[in-house]
């Protein structure tokens, strides 16, 4: 599997193409969308419908809504933590339109996507792609609200294992590395279950906006002074960051396991889940965070026009 | 003479940055190792649970218990243990990234189980070659050694791997069979005929099947105890304690399993078996290890780290024996002196504090005191702590006046309340600021404040609860602070009873209050640790909480406190672009940092 950069512009959408998403709280969920349709045939357009939101609307028209507002778009009802059928019925279009037997560009907006599914799919779907073929992710990067009310994970029964494996060392140090978002509080209670032997703090920012960056650094002083080092990374440069990480993680390998812990963006996300898969050495592993479904408080996220992508092939 | 003072400008690295005792070499863990009175009581034929807050030492314990360590330490009971070989230990850690991977909950709970079992006797087997080189390692003859070697190897590998075409006869080959077929066991997969049977029994079979080859080969006569030491076993669900509790039930074949976790953690009696479950005191007993900061152990092991730290790292010229030496010592260190220095001689005499006592009582209490027999006991004895904590409140409420009252020795190891590794992040902080100023005891407080402080405002970040752990916290300190400063002076402290409405209502509260617990928050009886928090528990605001609202670190009759209608909301906010008005201090520990910022891709490579 290889990762290249790629430039959203709005003649990214060829007819032919491919387009997956997934429509949740956020507005951002529907912006790519809407570009979308505008150049693309709708049967070539796949988009899931959390369950959870449809319940949140109380509005058990609002999927049939859809459906007839944007005919001949396949629709399907998902829920958050349902990846594996979810990601079956994306095989499934994927392959109906591989049968055809031209090259097929497949665009898929991750930007509502729960973890689960996207950090799964390049896996899944280059197995069925032909040399030819193009899968593209896209996210649109966000605007939240000053400030938000959220709660915490759920304790222990929120992590699991996504990918890579740990070895049977009981001697050797274990390095975690924690990412760094807004949400303080979620990082120290990451910490606090986790009690590392030791971390690498990691952020993420669209180099074309400084200043949120900097805010995520101050807001996160106390974690980062504890951490052995901190490393902040270009989201906005996909290929670099997954060369970084992979740089890091077979450095400190031979000293003992490493452990991904992604959260923040979404980009960032995927890049740490990524690398146990890219890089295939024994020690390296990482951890997923499940959201609490105890407790829960949809935010409402802004598109920008920031759009960030990157190609696998 | 403060030999803290003689750091000044020192711009070395700091010798306590690492508390961590999972990230430390055996080398590092034997030179720091302060045997505390729990660690001789492990070595014994019952399965034990041992429970330990957060940075009580559990980790250090454990691996202290392997024979490979056991043979390093100087002390007598150690030399016993080694020459006796009446108990083997191995340390195989749980650690959640393992756990997750090898029992993932998208499986059933029976595939689970049969899951986990693989994967914990692959790991216990790597440990149990890890203490083969050590148990080895005392063989002189280079000759011998080798021989045995081969012949451990070889049986070893023989009955644990039933391909019986491999022939092993050396550790190395053992251990890369062991992590080629861990490597290449998929939890997913039902079928699990590849993995040798040994593997796929009870936990702990490898070392069933290797335990008499070992004694034969390396002619133990002593009938050894095998201990298993498991730790991080907070990270194991109910389903996969059952594994453990099996054992537990077991026919034990000279094996103990040490079972490390947080207090609360073990939630489970259950069995495989429907209608059989283990009993505490039966089957298995709790030890709880936590350590109270005046207890010989605390204070030896604290001694111990501080002496070790900066003779080792920093200068062993400064031949520091106790923290003490590091600190200073204000007269006894007791609280009386610290007030006499922030006071003056004059104003500290014993009667004159009495009688300043009686005046902050109430009217009626004030003319009552006037029959007290024994003014000594019944005045100054009993309220001066209180009365120390209201006047030096009083004085850091005076402009730029800052008290030196949090200081010395003893109320380091209080705000660390017996915690090694919080007593390491004080010391961190402390030798810090000693790098820059003179630790007077002005220092010392501001210091300790800053930490309890930082200690409080962490608690929101807890795990799960955390916002919940920091709001009703907040509210209890907030109300013990009242009792103390408010108008008179009344007998106070940091002990507390909580009111619950109903049994729901309890009930609602249990989760966050033992998570306060585990976490240090809040100090209860070893017996409530054990068996659970009920209605009736009094509890003691920990220290560093005290520190932070100026309560004074005693206990009391305890206050009665109700939440009132107010439920448990977990909730929290998130800030997103205004700055942190309330953001913790920048930590001193910044100039350690290796920080990377920008990282950029050079466009020409």
């Amino acid at each position: 599997m290889k990762i290249v950069n790629a430039n959203y512009s709005p003649d990214t959408f060829l007819p032919e193409d491919l387009f997956i998403c997934a429509f949740g709280y956020e507005s951002r969920s529907f912006h790519l969308f809407s570009q979308a349709r505008k150049k693309l045939n709708n049967r070539n357009i796949l988009v899931f419908v959390f369950e959870e939101l449809l319940a949140a609307r109380s509005n058990t028209e609002t999927y049939d809504d859809l459906r007839m507002t944007y005919e001949g778009i396949n629709f399907k009802r998902s829920t958050y933590e349902d990846y594996s059928s979810t990601i079956g019925m994306i095989m499934d279009f994927v392959k109906e339109k591989r049968e055809k037997g031209i090259p097929i560009r497949i665009h898929i907006d991750y930007s509502s996507m729960p973890r689960g599914w996207y950090c799964r799919l390049p896996s899944a779907i280059t197995k069925v792609l032909q040399e030819d073929d193009i899968l593209l992710f896209w996210y649109v990067d966000g605007l939240y609200p000053d400030s938000y009310i959220n709660y915490p994970s759920a304790g222990i029964h929120s992590f699991t294992h996504f990918s890579g494996r740990p070895t049977l060392r009981t001697n050797s140090k274990r390095l975690h590395i924690i990412s760094l978002s807004y949400d303080v509080v979620r990082t120290q209670a990451t910490i606090s279950l986790l009690d590392p032997d030791s971390f690498l703090a990691c952020a993420a920012y669209d180099s074309r906006n400084g200043i949120l960056h900097n805010n995520v650094i101050e807001i996160n002083q106390t974690i980062i002074s504890h951490a052995n080092m901190l490393i902040s990374l270009r989201m906005d440069d996909f290929e670099f960051m997954i060369a970084k990480l992979c740089e890091i993680a077979s450095e400190y390998l031979s000293e003992g396991d490493i452990i991904f812990v992604p959260d923040g963006p979404k980009p960032l996300i995927f890049a740490q889940s990524l690398i146990p898969i890219l890089l295939k050495k024994e020690g390296v592993s990482c951890l997923h965070i499940k959201r609490n479904n105890r407790y829960f408080n949809p935010v409402e996220v802004m598109p920008t026009e920031n759009i960030i992508g990157f190609m696998v092939k | 003479m403060r030999k803290a003072d003689i750091i000044k400008n020192y711009d070395g690295q700091n010798p306590f940055f690492d508390s961590q005792a999972r990230n430390f070499s055996d080398e590092k863990v034997l030179k720091e190792f302060c045997p505390i009175s729990s660690f001789w009581d492990l070595f014994n034929e019952q399965h034990e649970i041992i429970l330990g807050t957060r940075g009580s030492g559990k980790t250090f314990l454990l691996k202290m218990m392997r024979y490979s360590m056991l043979k390093r330490i100087d002390a007598e009971d150690a030399k016993r243990l080694v020459l006796e070989k009446r108990f083997f230990s191995f340390y195989v850690p749980m650690h959640l990234e393992f756990v997750t991977s090898v029992a993932p909950n998208s499986i059933s709970s029976e595939r689970r189980i049969e899951a986990f079992q693989i994967a914990f006797n692959f790991i216990l087997a790597q440990s149990m070659i890890q203490e083969l080189h050590a148990l080895t390692g005392d063989i002189a003859d280079p000759i011998e050694k080798a021989s045995k070697i081969a012949k451990l190897s070889y049986e070893i590998s023989s009955v644990w791997f039933d391909t019986g075409e491999d022939t092993i006869f050396d550790f190395l080959p053992l251990e890369r069979k062991l992590n080629s077929l861990f490597n290449n066991f998929d939890p997913l997969s039902p079928d699990n005929t590849n993995i040798p049977i040994v593997f796929r029994k009870q936990i702990c079979s490898p070392l069933v099947a290797a335990k008499d080859i070992i004694t034969s080969v390396l002619e133990i006569t002593s009938n050894p105890t095998w201990l298993v030491c498991i730790d991080e076993a907070e990270f194991l669900d109910q389903t996969l304690q059952e594994c453990i509790n099996n054992v537990f039930r077991s026919d034990s074949n000279r094996i103990a399993l040490k079972v490390a976790t947080l207090p609360y953690a073990h939630t489970t009696l259950k069995t495989f078996s429907p209608d059989v479950t283990v009993s505490a005191g039966n089957d298995f007993i709790y030890h709880v290890i936590d350590m109270e900061y005046d207890s010989a152990d605390f204070i030896n092991l604290t001694n111990r780290l501080c002496s070790h730290r900066i003779n080792s790292r920093v200068d062993p010229n400064l031949n520091i024996s106790t923290l003490e030496d590091f600190l200073g010592k204000i007269g006894n260190d007791d609280l009386i002196d610290y007030y006499r220095k922030e006071i003056g001689e004059k104003n500290a005499e014993r009667e004159q504090i009495e009688e300043r006592i009686v005046q902050s009582f109430s009217p009626k209490r004030m003319v009552g005191s006037s029959s007290y027999k024994n003014k000594r006991k019944t005045i100054y004895d009993k309220y001066a702590t209180i009365f120390f904590t209201r006047e030096m409140y009083r004085l850091s409420k005076q402009g730029n006046r800052k008290p030196g009252w949090y200081a010395g020795a003893k109320t380091v190891r209080k705000v660390s309340q017996g915690n090694p590794r919080a007593f390491l992040r004080i010391m961190n902080e402390l030798f810090e600021e000693a790098k820059r100023h003179p630790l007077q005891p002005k220092m010392q407080h501001q210091v300790l404040l800053s930490y309890a402080n930082n200690f409080c405002l962490a608690t929101k970040g807890l795990n799960e609860v955390g916002p919940v752990i920091s709001s009703k916290l907040e509210f209890i300190s907030e109300y013990l602070h009242s009792r103390v400063h408010d108008r008179f002076l009344i007998s106070a402290g940091a002990s507390f009873v909580l009111s619950f409405a109903n049994e729901n209502d309890f009930s609602e509260n249990k989760e966050w209050i033992q998570a306060a617990i585990a976490n240090s928050r809040l100090i209860v009886a070893d017996g409530f640790v054990i068996n659970g928090i009920t209605k009736d528990t009094k509890y003691l605001l920990s220290n560093a909480y005290c520190a932070a609202f100026w309560i004074p670190m005693r206990s009391d009759i305890p206050a009665k406190i109700s939440f009132g209608d107010e439920g448990v909301n977990p909730s929290y906010k998130v800030q997103t672009k205004k700055r942190i008005q309330n953001c913790p201090e920048k930590n001193a520990m910044d100039n350690m940092q290796i920080s990377i910022f920008d990282e950029v891709r050079d466009e020409n490579s």
